[in-house]
């Protein structure tokens, strides 16, 4: 499919400027809003003509949705806070330097300016054959074709691929899903609230999305609770270039130790599969472990079910290190 | 509105990606405007009596008339799981329920097909095959049904199977032989434990979107089918048959009011030579 880049194709814009309007707006347009929130994926897609929105809603102007704050033990983050604004954020640092980390190694400074934390999280998958308008599974196909004999996947999923093998690109998600937080899902019809483990979806579930985010819906908070406030914690961002690039495989964990002993972790790996990968099995098998011995264990058990495709098979090794690196304190802070 | 959704090629070439699944309330809507109409029918029409039983007819057979041998049965009752599986698997997502249904689907495709093959061996070696198929003998049957006897005249009786029966696995046959094949071959585009995944092997881009919409519109029929199916077989007239499909046997007297004994003696052994001239005559 040709990609044009001239031009995108005129859509109405609505810029509401408080939140009950980007609702109202939401639940009345339904799957023909487009959600924008930093824009710096979708309006690069509507530019290559890949996603023609009939309407653009521009949550830039909605306040409710942006900043940091305080609420009881919570730490309560607006998805239209800047990437910037979380990596610098004292609150963040000092509660959770896991995200501020996570944060600060998205993409570039410029992105980072303008990109939010909510659209980091929800943004579409990278997967080029997707991304070039190929009626693909997640495009509504019946074919992926980066599993394919001849399909180049160095970049894909090693783990939960059903039919589809995309990755979720994101490097805040894996740490949100480490550090419990809960997001806030707002629509006209009222809030409900989910675990970050729970906000994405593999394939096996929902082949063409990310997450659990239905036409008409708002993310609304990202509310981090006091579990792991201040704990140790380490994250790796492995990518073929030290700037402005996706993960290869990232890794995101929180850890609680008394002395040589590792109590409880968690553990979550990113672009290994279409939603943040936590290794659930691998915590419980590490926990109460001496730290040497809960490493190696882990290192080695890490990413067992992988199935890697045929040129990504290099992410298991990678796992495996980051994993190991992680519970070892290679990058604890 | 279109039977196909249809997309590109890689190379920009418009090809049919699957079935258009809208079609699926059409089925659904057609089924149940069937059964709404059939039973008002039923209700309105008169009710014709089943045919009088010859007394020398009455001592030939068994209290209870084998019609489906115990394999029959089995193999009935597995594709009835199989196949509500499939349908389960297959739309309910579609309905919003979202659950790794792909490996049910596979798993329960893959015991249909084989169940299919086991029954079409078996109906041509230990059955007579010939009995489910409609033939010029059955017309009878349907002229009393868009003409019914008046004067008390008794409905004309069938062979082993109705006519409705015939014509219902006519079109699970159609259907179902449909879903087998591009089932089968689709084993190949995910990965299983039955074959090796290879997407391109049978096909290019376009003709898997040929598989994919025979398939998806095969699918779809055959909901329509099975509700049209689950109506006749909870009808109270139709039980004894339901019942059959149960225990193997239907009661005499209901055998004898709607089956003809020239056309399907019974399964197992011969009835009495008495019985075959009663029911010839």
């Amino acid at each position: 499919m040709a990609t044009v880049r001239d031009s995108m194709p005129s859509f109405d814009l609505y810029q509401p400027a408080d939140l009950d309007a980007a609702l109202a707006l939401a639940g009345r347009l339904g799957p023909a809003g487009w959600l924008l929130a930093g824009g710096c994926d979708s309006l690069e897609r509507f530019k290559d003509r890949h996603k023609t929105p009939k309407a653009v809603i521009d949550l830039g102007g909605v306040a409710e949705l942006a900043g940091i704050r305080a609420d009881g033990d919570d730490l309560v983050i607006g998805p239209m806070t800047t990437l910037t604004d979380v990596a610098r954020h004292p609150l963040v640092r000092e509660r959770f330097g896991l995200l501020a980390r996570a944060a600060g190694e998205v993409a570039a400074p410029q992105i980072r300016n303008q990109g939010t934390l909510g659209g980091n999280i929800a943004q579409d998958t990278r997967c080029w054959y997707y991304r070039a308008g190929w009626t693909c599974y997640r495009a509504g196909g019946n074919l992926c074709y980066a599993d394919t004999p001849q399909g180049r996947n160095r970049e894909h999923a090693i783990l939960g691929a059903s039919r589809c093998v995309a990755v979720s690109p994101s490097d805040t998600a894996p740490a949100l899903v480490a550090l419990e937080a809960r997001l806030v899902i707002r629509s006209a019809a009222g809030r409900r609230e989910v675990a970050a483990e729970d906000f994405f979806v593999g394939p096996d579930r929902d082949i063409t999305r990310l997450t659990i985010l239905k036409p008409g819906e708002v993310l609304g908070e990202i509310r981090l609770p006091p579990a792991w406030a201040g704990a140790p914690w380490a994250f790796e961002k492995v990518r073929d270039r030290p700037v402005w690039d996706f993960a290869l495989v990232n890794m995101a964990a929180v850890l609680r130790t008394t002395g040589d002993r590792l109590d409880k972790a968690r553990v979550v790996l990113g672009a290994v599969a279409a939603r943040p990968w936590r290794l659930a099995a691998i915590e419980a098998a590490v926990a109460g472990r001496p730290r040497a011995e809960a490493a190696a264990l882990a290192g080695r058990l890490a990413v067992a079910e992988a199935r890697p495709l045929s040129h990504n098979g290099y992410k298991v090794t990678l796992a495996q290190n980051l994993v190991f690196r992680a519970i070892a304190g290679k990058e604890a802070a | 509105m279109n039977l196909v959704v249809r997309g590109a090629s890689p190379w920009g070439q418009p090809i049919i990606l699957h079935a258009a699944w809208s079609l699926l309330w059409l089925c659904l809507a057609g089924a149940a405007a069937f059964v709404v109409v059939h039973a008002l029918w039923v209700r309105r029409r008169a009710g014709a009596p089943a045919g009088p039983v010859p007394p020398e007819l009455a001592g030939a057979f068994p209290g209870a008339v084998a019609r489906h041998s115990f394999v029959a049965r089995v193999f009935h009752w597995l594709m009835a799981a199989c196949v509500l599986t499939l349908l389960a698997t297959a739309f309910s997502p579609r309905f919003g329920l979202a659950f790794d249904w792909v490996g049910p689907h596979v798993l329960a495709g893959a015991v249909l097909v084989a169940a299919i093959a086991f029954h079409i061996a078996h109906a041509i070696t230990c059955q007579d095959v010939g009995a489910i198929w409609p033939v010029p003998a059955d017309w009878p049957q349907l002229r009393a049904v868009l003409f019914p006897p008046r004067d008390g005249a008794a409905m004309p009786r069938a062979g082993k199977y109705p006519l409705g029966n015939k014509l219902f696995h006519l079109g699970a046959v159609v259907v179902g032989l449909t879903l087998a094949a591009t089932g089968t071959a689709m084993l190949w585009r995910v990965r299983t434990p039955f074959v090796t995944r290879d997407p391109y092997r049978f096909f290019g881009d376009g003709g898997w979107g040929v598989v994919y919409a025979l398939h998806g519109l095969a699918a779809m029929a055959l909901a329509g089918l099975v509700v049209i199916h689950i109506y006749f077989a909870i009808r109270p007239e139709k039980r004894p048959i339901t019942r059959s499909m149960l225990v193997g046997t239907m009661d005499r007297d209901f055998y004898l009011g709607h089956h003809d004994p020239a056309r399907w003696g019974g399964e197992g052994p011969a009835p009495k030579e008495s019985a075959k001239e009663a029911g010839s005559a």
